[in-house]
């Protein structure tokens, strides 16, 4: 569970978001709004990579703001258009996300198999192209013991084949372990192969769960 | 000017190359050309005015006299040219200018050099002031030459590059990653986090990082050579560590840059303040150990080590000013300066422990408050 308390956030002393209070129960969302309406803004924050002013604490127990550690342990963020070292080899990075997140060992090595990215994680970023940049970028999301995983448009630049493997590990993460969901689009998530998916709308500097 | 694609590539490149060099440039101007302009030189009464005018103007004067002044002048032009025409080459295989590509090669091939040509003019502004200056005074003291030849040298020069960058633009060349081998040796070497800004340097930042050690180092060993007779004294070794502090100025922009860019990812990993300023003293500490090395080697132990100290302190704290001023040039070059000048005061009163203690507190203040600042 996220809860927001008198959540802001100022960019250059104008108010991009204002939350007063609201609470975000285990689940998958759909995170929605038009661009420039706030929602990399709010993943960012809700990562912890962003100052903020309020409250964000994670299953009752870890506020951001006292708990930095512990929270990010277990918040995982992927960003819509990563940037990484251009010298890394994915293998680098992910030992880097594995040392960071305390993953287990080989933990990762599902993740590569089945996203496809076996071919190419030993070579430097570099020679990436996008989709597999955002390949790798998944993959990191979802290494360590995470409450609560935050993508920020996960299927752009992703192949259509790739799309029912990150549902898959959506949904097996969210049943197994309960982790929360909070993902931004402007594509709606397929029916049938996601959990039930809530909406949440971003407008007019706030947040609301969508009718 | 009124063209688009030339202001457009004025407020892109011409801005960024001043933008990412102003350190140096700023070290350039004090350093070397304000002795070029004037050089002020004490007890001169028994000279007549003539005579003090001649000496005040004597780089100048060799600059378009002397063949070796010619030499050299005509040397730092091309150096000069050299380097922005490496920077903008490199910034042209960026991705933020790959609509370069597909636009700017609609134009005529006369429009693009003539475009190119003007950029590469305002990135060589601080050359034509120069150039002209020198021209001046060869006129006004009837050596020729110099004024022919560097109107015509500049020129070539310029159109060599524009005809370099619309090239590049019109056969959709790409430069091949620069030594490719010896980046992969450095492979498996293990790259912890602190450590990447590091690789970065090596990696992608290799001139700016050996000039910043070559400005270092030779002030270090100038103004030892100078104050010859106070090798024991603090204050000296202190005001050689803040020489060096200053010098490290473009590597510190670089390093928040490379930071906010490409090590955006880490600000969700689990590390405490406490963890991320002690990567930070690790990394610095890394960066720094030739400089930190002479020190120790040329003084006595006890006063080296406080030297290390005011280094390492005040270099922090330059880089941790960047947090909340974020990457706006001016003011932090106006601030470094400025700080630099009252840490100078603070040296001539013996106070090294406050130097140290002061930077050291103030880094910590900064990075904990406006680390996570966009």
């Amino acid at each position: 569970m996220l809860h927001l308390q008198q959540f802001q956030k100022f960019y250059q002393r104008q108010l991009v978001l204002h939350v007063e209070e609201f609470t975000l129960p285990a689940g998958v969302y759909w995170l929605r709004g038009s661009n420039g309406s706030g929602k990399s803004t709010l993943l960012k924050a809700l990562a912890g990579m962003i100052s903020y002013e309020g409250n964000i604490v994670l299953e009752g127990r870890w506020n951001l703001r006292q708990h930095g550690v512990a929270y990010r342990s277990a918040v995982n963020f992927a960003e819509a258009e990563p940037l990484f070292p251009a010298f890394l080899t994915g293998r680098e990075l992910i030992g880097l996300f594995t040392a960071a997140k305390k993953a287990p060992p080989q933990q990762e090595a599902f993740y590569v198999e089945s996203m496809q990215l076996s071919a190419y994680v030993h070579e430097p970023i570099h020679t990436y192209s996008s989709g597999m940049l955002k390949k790798l970028a998944l993959v990191l999301a979802f290494l360590g013991q995470p409450r609560c995983i935050l993508l920020d448009e996960p299927l752009t630049t992703l192949e259509a084949e790739s799309l029912p493997i990150l549902y898959a590990w959506i949904t097996q993460h969210h049943q197994q372990h309960g982790t929360l969901f909070l993902l931004s689009s402007h594509q709606a998530f397929e029916g049938g192969l996601l959990p039930p998916v809530q909406e949440i709308l971003v407008a007019q500097q706030t947040l609301r769960y969508s009718a | 000017m009124r063209k688009p694609l030339t202001r457009a590539l004025i407020k892109i490149l011409a801005t960024g190359f001043y933008r990412q060099h102003t350190g140096f440039l700023l070290a350039l101007l004090v350093l070397v050309f304000s002795s070029f302009f004037y050089t002020n030189v004490l007890n001169q009464t028994h000279l007549t005015p003539d005579q003090q005018r001649q000496t005040a103007l004597k780089l100048a004067l060799s600059s378009v006299s002397e063949p070796w002044g010619i030499l050299l002048l005509f040397s730092l032009f091309w150096l000069y040219t050299v380097k922005s025409r490496h920077y903008l080459a490199a910034r042209l295989q960026a991705a933020d200018l790959q609509f370069l590509r597909y636009s700017s090669n609609a134009l005529s091939r006369g429009q693009q050099l003539q475009s190119w040509s003007l950029v590469q003019l305002v990135i060589s502004a601080p050359l034509l002031i120069v150039g002209l200056y020198a021209m001046a005074v060869g006129v006004a003291y009837g050596y020729w030459l110099v004024p022919i030849l560097l109107p015509v040298y500049l020129l070539t020069l310029t159109y060599w590059c524009a005809a370099y960058y619309t090239r590049l633009l019109n056969e959709q060349l790409l430069i091949p990653p620069v030594q490719t081998d010896w980046l992969a040796r450095l492979r498996s070497w293990p790259k912890p986090l602190f450590s990447l800004f590091f690789y970065e340097l090596l990696a992608h930042q290799r001139v700016p990082f050996a000039l910043t050690k070559v400005v270092s180092l030779l002030s270090l060993g100038l103004l030892f050579y100078v104050f010859a007779d106070s090798h024991t004294d603090q204050r000296l070794l202190n005001l050689l560590s803040l020489t060096s502090a200053l010098a490290q100025v473009v590597v510190l922009y670089q390093a928040h840059a490379f930071e906010q860019s490409y090590v955006r990812f880490a600000r969700n990993f689990p590390y405490s303040a406490w963890h991320q300023f002690g990567q930070q003293v690790v990394l610095y500490s890394i960066l720094l150990l030739p400089e930190l090395v002479v020190l120790l080697a040329i003084s006595p132990f006890p006063q080296g080590l406080r030297a290390m100290g005011v280094l390492l302190s005040v270099t922090l704290f330059f880089r941790t000013l960047f947090y909340p001023l974020n990457q706006r040039m001016t003011p932090y070059l106006r601030l470094v300066f400025g700080l630099f000048m009252s840490f100078l005061l603070l040296n001539l009163f013996g106070s090294t422990n406050l130097l140290i203690g002061g930077s050291g507190v103030a880094t910590g203040v900064l990075f904990y408050r406006y680390r996570e600042q966009e």
